[in-house]
């Protein structure tokens, strides 16, 4: 009888464990995803709703003495008044701006005069542009796009600068025993760890002297001083993996050196190379230090998310940009989760 | 063996480093050595401490001194607890467990400016914790509490909590991997010997665990000193100040102050000073932990 008990109590517990992390880690993120589809008017709604929603339900009432109409939306159990206008593109502009509601004039009119006929409030239907916000922040604002060509022209850099440079170092440090490479390995680890701060402060002089400030290229530069350290040590731990011998047996049968290389060792250590690339592009995606200080009107994506927070009180707008910015990041950090684990010894997902 | 058959110095491959070692050179090890003149140098060129005694005086570096050190050393007692829990209760194999790995996951793969967001949507008066704290009936709706409106200690305390949020799922990795490499039989023994579970945690796992802890610990010190774009995102510039808060504020809002660049050139030479003695005692530790790993 007790063994039972103890049995039902320690998976209560349990599952109060697994309902608090799963709750401490998805309500922040549905609430934010939820917020990044809200207009205006939603977003000063308190308290907040966790799902994000298609459409209001709302009223359309004719005011005879006035000769104007107002549009109520529920509130909890009634409706509320949110917009008084006689003027029809004066409400669809409303509806645009406020409640991500796209309706032209002319069906404005339409539902006028279907008011002013009822004696009473008329139910009426405002159906939301779901996307609105990032419609908004990514094709009607300015600079966004540009931006995030910007954060993916760095990223390729990166990439680009961290493969080939980390990828040659790596396979040497993992073919090749020479006077220093230990000195070298310890280095290239000082390197990964060192503040991006510390680097680009310095290196905007060296940056603006080689015409370079304000690109793409020049982020890539800082961004790639880590990266091919890790790049290096990703691919020079799957390379001492990948056997001498199939090297040689390639070379036996007459592949050159360089055959060899492109047709045995790189498919072989494809997946490190995917990785390491994906890193890179983490790292430049996500960074906003080295960009704040090394751009001015060629922001990256990160960075256009960080000021547009500090410029508007309603977070919804720069909420659908980060929005953006995290569905990359989140693919491929799970992508390179199993690359993570290499890193700090063998972790089976 | 080697492939190569090497024929002197010149037909070694290590040549192909030498990009990489001009690379360095010219993006490492120049910047930096140019950003530790600059801190030592007046305006005139000539050596001294005046900036670093400059900076020193100033009230704001001092309590962005004291703020990193208290975020640095709270979060990681908290996230070392927190991480550490976690990792021995999902290295328990249960039914979608690696579910819950998945999920517990989310936060690491969040941008920082990201996570600025999410909080900040969160922590402003009519936010999501004061919509979620008034669903589950623990808040006044018509009385909600303005986090961002939180000053000092209590400021710093709830960056420990966003930032906790956001990296627990990277201690908790490494931590998880220690644990699934140690080996259980140690544990087991402690138990025959009569040992009740916190005894074979405190006396058989802890021990062993030491070197990936403190790996865990060290890595996590190093990006808790660079702090800043949540304090900024959060609260804005000059709120909690901490030391790369003060570059990011040299640099993005007082430019063209007369000693905005000195003053940014020598908190990221002490930035990179405290990473640098963490990397070193990092080295030491997997240094250690290498040797260890051959004896056994």
């Amino acid at each position: 009888m007790s063994v039972r008990r103890g049995k039902l109590w320690s998976r209560t517990v349990f599952l109060l464990i697994l309902a608090t992390v799963a709750g401490v880690v998805l309500l922040p993120v549905f609430y934010f995803l939820t917020i990044s589809f809200a207009s205006n008017y939603e977003a000063y709604q308190f308290p907040a709703k966790i799902f994000p929603t298609f459409s209001y339900p709302a009223q359309l009432r004719y005011n005879a003495d006035k000769e104007n109409y107002t549009l109520l939306i529920k509130k909890g159990a009634d409706f509320e008044a949110v917009k008084t206008t006689s003027d029809t593109s004066d409400f669809s502009l409303y509806c645009k701006s406020q409640l991500n509601v796209l309706i032209a004039s002319s069906e404005v009119q339409a539902l006028f005069d279907k008011a002013k006929g009822a004696d009473h409030a008329i139910p009426i239907k405002l159906k939301k542009a779901f996307f609105r916000n990032y419609v908004v922040f990514f094709i009607l604002a300015e600079g966004t796009m540009r931006a995030l060509f910007n954060s993916l022209k760095a990223a390729g850099w990166t990439i680009l600068i961290s493969l080939v440079l980390g990828g040659v170092t790596g396979y040497i440090l993992a073919r090749y025993k020479f006077r220093f490479s230990n000195t070298f390995s310890t280095g290239l680890l000082v390197v990964r760890m060192f503040p991006a701060v510390a680097l680009s402060l310095p290196l905007v002089v060296y940056i603006v002297r080689m015409n370079l400030y304000d690109t793409p290229f020049a982020l890539a530069i800082v961004y790639s001083v880590p990266n091919i350290a890790l790049t290096a040590w990703i691919t020079s731990s799957i390379f001492k993996g990948i056997s001498v011998e199939l090297e040689e047996a390639a070379m036996v049968f007459g592949a050159t050196r360089l055959k060899t290389l492109l047709t045995i060792t790189f498919p072989l250590a494809f997946p490190a190379i995917v990785a390491s690339s994906l890193y890179a592009f983490l790292a430049a995606w996500n960074d906003s230090i080295t960009a704040l200080i090394m751009t001015n009107d060629n922001p990256t994506l990160a960075l256009l998310v960080y000021r547009t927070v500090g410029s508007s009180t309603i977070p919804n707008l720069p909420a659908a940009g980060a929005v953006v910015l995290l569905v990359p990041s989140l693919v491929f950090t799970f992508i390179i989760k199993n690359y993570i684990n290499q890193l700090w010894g063998n972790v089976a997902l | 063996m080697h492939v190569s058959r090497r024929t002197g110095f010149f037909k070694s491959p290590t040549w192909f480093l030498v990009p990489v070692v001009i690379y360095y050179a010219a993006f490492w090890i120049r910047p930096t050595i140019s950003v530790i003149i600059e801190s030592f140098t007046d305006k005139a060129g000539a050596f001294s401490f005046s900036n670093y005694v400059r900076l020193f005086s100033q009230e704001a570096i001092r309590t962005a001194f004291l703020n990193t050190v208290l975020f640095t050393v709270g979060s990681a007692i908290i996230q070392f607890v927190l991480a550490f829990a976690l990792a021995l209760w999902l290295n328990k194999k249960f039914r979608f467990s690696n579910l819950v790995l998945f999920i517990t996951l989310i936060p690491m793969a969040f941008p920082p400016a990201a996570v600025g967001i999410l909080w900040k949507t969160g922590l402003y008066r009519f936010g999501w914790i004061n919509s979620f704290l008034c669903a589950i009936g623990l808040m006044n709706p018509a009385n909600p509490v303005d986090w961002m409106s939180f000053r000092n200690l209590n400021a710093v305390m709830l960056l420990i909590v966003v930032d906790t949020w956001t990296v627990l799922p990277s201690v908790m990795i490494i931590l998880l991997a220690g644990l699934q490499n140690f080996n259980k039989e140690f544990e087991e023994a402690g138990w025959v010997f009569g040992a009740n579970k916190f005894q074979t945690l405190k006396d058989i796992v802890f021990p062993i665990m030491k070197p990936t802890i403190i790996t865990a610990m060290i890595l996590r010190m190093i990006a808790a000193v660079q702090v800043w774009l949540i304090a900024v995102m959060i609260f804005g510039y000059n709120v909690v100040p901490f030391l790369v808060e003060r570059i990011a504020y040299n640099v993005d809002v007082i430019t063209f102050a007369k000693y905005a660049r000195k003053d940014a050139y020598t908190i990221s030479v002490i930035v990179a000073a405290i990473v640098l003695i963490s990397v070193s005692m990092y080295l030491r530790v997997s240094g250690d932990k290498q040797k260890g790993g051959e004896t056994t």
